[in-house]
């Protein structure tokens, strides 16, 4: 990002979108797993096996939801695809190449919106690009685009605390794509928000993804939004964290609000669900 | 009528009877007034030296040393805290270094290192601007360290995820992060600082407010006393008063100062 926000000027598409796509390389996936092992405290008493030879892709282009128990090591698997903690062993590749650190490829949401309070809402957007040395002037019709991308005009000069909770994480949205990455990798970005927020921040959130042509990898342990958001659904079972099946949701790219309450999504609901009773025992407890 | 105005009449009626209590005992010669002079004699004693102060300019000298001793040695005192506080907080050698003596400095009563300052640096301006200092650096240095260290995990996950280095995230995360921190420890350090400055007049020196209270005190001229303690206390609610004005307009977006705004 350093040399993206150092040299090159962004150019905007006659449609006013925020930024363009940059081409893909299309050779390798966007994410790949390689049998990734990760264990807390290892060699002491307290060892802990938390995610347990997981394999798993996401294509260029394409969506997928983690989707899980909590406490099963999917936001771990999320944040050390993003480079932030190493894998125990296993191997992790975004764009084909091995993550080693967080890259420029990757953007990452949490499960709060993380702004800071003492920046107004421009600022925090343009955070990615400040924090690289990036004149504030060189991108602030960027972030404007985003702003406006994610709903939000007229808020560029609120603070962060004047904001609803689906407001923050819209955004939250925008920092993300700041930095223009390739991948999206959602830590469940709308866990803390009431249902019918969520949703709707779903469909925004799918729109955006789609109409930026990124790859996303969405954690949630909701298989509402997992089925939604996803074009692929990658169930897990709780610890050690391992892979207990996959469900497609072949429901197209462009996807309404009216797809939410139909049977068909809720065949993909059900399916994914299915998968999720299956890695609890007859107590309900995780196996 | 409003709460506030409620609470501010309350409080002078409180006033009016204590004021008239004090008066009557000290006038119908029940106590000394050497001891305790009538509010009266201190009302009177006040409006001269306040008087001389401002037309005669008699003690502009004692009150600008006064005010210069508490300045320098508040900005000496919690500008080395923060420094060395932001060391502390960022790398484990300067912790295991610094951190022994801070707790023997704390340790120590620093008012019982004044006559040694006066020693060391003579009657001068410096050893009160140094005690004042001292007596300042603790709970500005403790804030610091706490302050830098209340960032939450998913905030430096954020810096790290959009690949901030070191500098960028102490800069634009834990410095603004601290400062709520600072700021209440800062409103703690100004009063420290007036009782350093103070306290230094008394080990040894030839002019300042602390002076002019040990003078008055030693001619046992009380009245006079109570009226430099007077402009000493009104120097450092003004002081305090900075503190608090520039806390409310720098961390603004705390949900502290947000709830005051509110009431």
């Amino acid at each position: 990002m350093a040399r993206l926000f150092g040299r090159r000027k962004q150019t905007r598409d006659a449609a006013g979108d925020a930024g363009p796509s940059r081409p893909l390389r299309g050779r390798h996936p966007a994410v790949q797993v390689e049998g990734v092992t990760k264990i807390y405290n290892e060699d002491t008493p307290q060892q802990l096996l938390a995610l347990d030879n997981i394999s798993m892709e996401v294509a260029q282009g394409e969506v997928v939801a983690l989707l899980g128990p909590s406490g099963c090591g999917k936001s771990t698997l999320l944040k050390m695809i993003g480079g932030l903690y190493p894998a125990t062993s296993g191997r992790i590749f975004v764009d084909g190449a091995p993550v080693t650190e967080p890259g420029e490829l990757t953007g990452m949401m949490f499960q709060k919106p993380v702004l800071f309070p003492w920046l107004k809402v421009v600022d925090n957007v343009l955070l990615p690009a400040r924090t690289q040395g990036a004149k504030r002037s060189e991108f602030l019709d960027r972030a404007n685009d985003l702003i406006a991308l994610a709903g939000l005009q007229g808020f560029e000069e609120s603070y962060p605390w004047e904001l609803s909770g689906g407001m923050q994480q819209r955004v939250a949205i925008c920092r993300m794509l700041m930095g223009e990455p390739k991948v999206l990798l959602l830590d469940e970005p709308f866990g803390a928000l009431d249902e019918m927020t969520r949703e709707y921040m779903d469909l925004e959130l799918r729109r955006i993804i789609i109409r930026q042509n990124r790859s996303a990898l969405l954690v949630t342990h909701n298989p509402l939004e997992a089925a939604f958001i996803g074009d692929r659904v990658v169930v897990m079972t709780t610890r050690p964290g391992k892979i207990a099946g996959e469900v497609e949701v072949p429901l197209g790219k462009d996807r309404s609000e009216d797809l939410l309450a139909s049977d068909e999504l809720n065949v993909y609901i059900r399916e994914a669900r299915s998968l999720l009773e299956l890695a609890k025992d007859s107590l309900g407890r995780p196996l | 009528m409003s709460e506030r105005a409620k609470s501010a009449l309350t409080f002078l009626a409180s006033l009016v009877v204590i004021m008239g209590a004090w008066e009557y005992v000290s006038r119908s010669g029940g106590v000394n007034e050497i001891v305790v002079p009538a509010p009266s004699s201190i009302m009177e004693a006040i409006w001269f030296v306040i008087t001389n102060l401002f037309s005669k300019l008699a003690y502009w000298q004692d009150t600008w040393i006064t005010l210069y001793e508490i300045v320098c040695g508040f900005l000496l005192g919690s500008g080395t805290a923060i420094v060395i506080g932001s060391l502390v907080a960022e790398f484990a050698t300067a912790r295991r270094i610094v951190i022994p003596y801070t707790i023997a400095l704390n340790s120590t009563p620093k008012i019982a290192i004044a006559p040694l300052f006066v020693i060391w640096f003579g009657f001068g301006a410096m050893p009160k601007i140094l005690i004042a200092a001292v007596i300042c650096f603790f709970p500005v240095f403790v804030n610091t360290v706490t302050g830098l260290q209340s960032t939450e995990e998913e905030e430096l996950e954020l810096m790290a995820s959009i690949r901030a280095s070191r500098w960028q995230t102490f800069l634009r995360l834990k410095l603004p992060r601290s400062a709520p921190f600072v700021f209440a420890s800062l409103r703690t350090a100004m009063a420290f600082a007036a009782i350093g400055a103070v306290i230094g007049e008394f080990a040894g020196a030839q002019d300042g407010l602390g002076f002019q209270i040990e003078f008055a005190a030693a001619r046992l001229e009380t009245a006079r006393l109570f009226a430099f303690l007077f402009v000493v206390s009104l120097l450092a609610y003004l002081l305090y008063s900075l503190i608090a004005y520039t806390e409310r307009k720098v961390i603004f977006w705390s949900a502290t100062t947000r709830m005051q705004r509110l009431q």
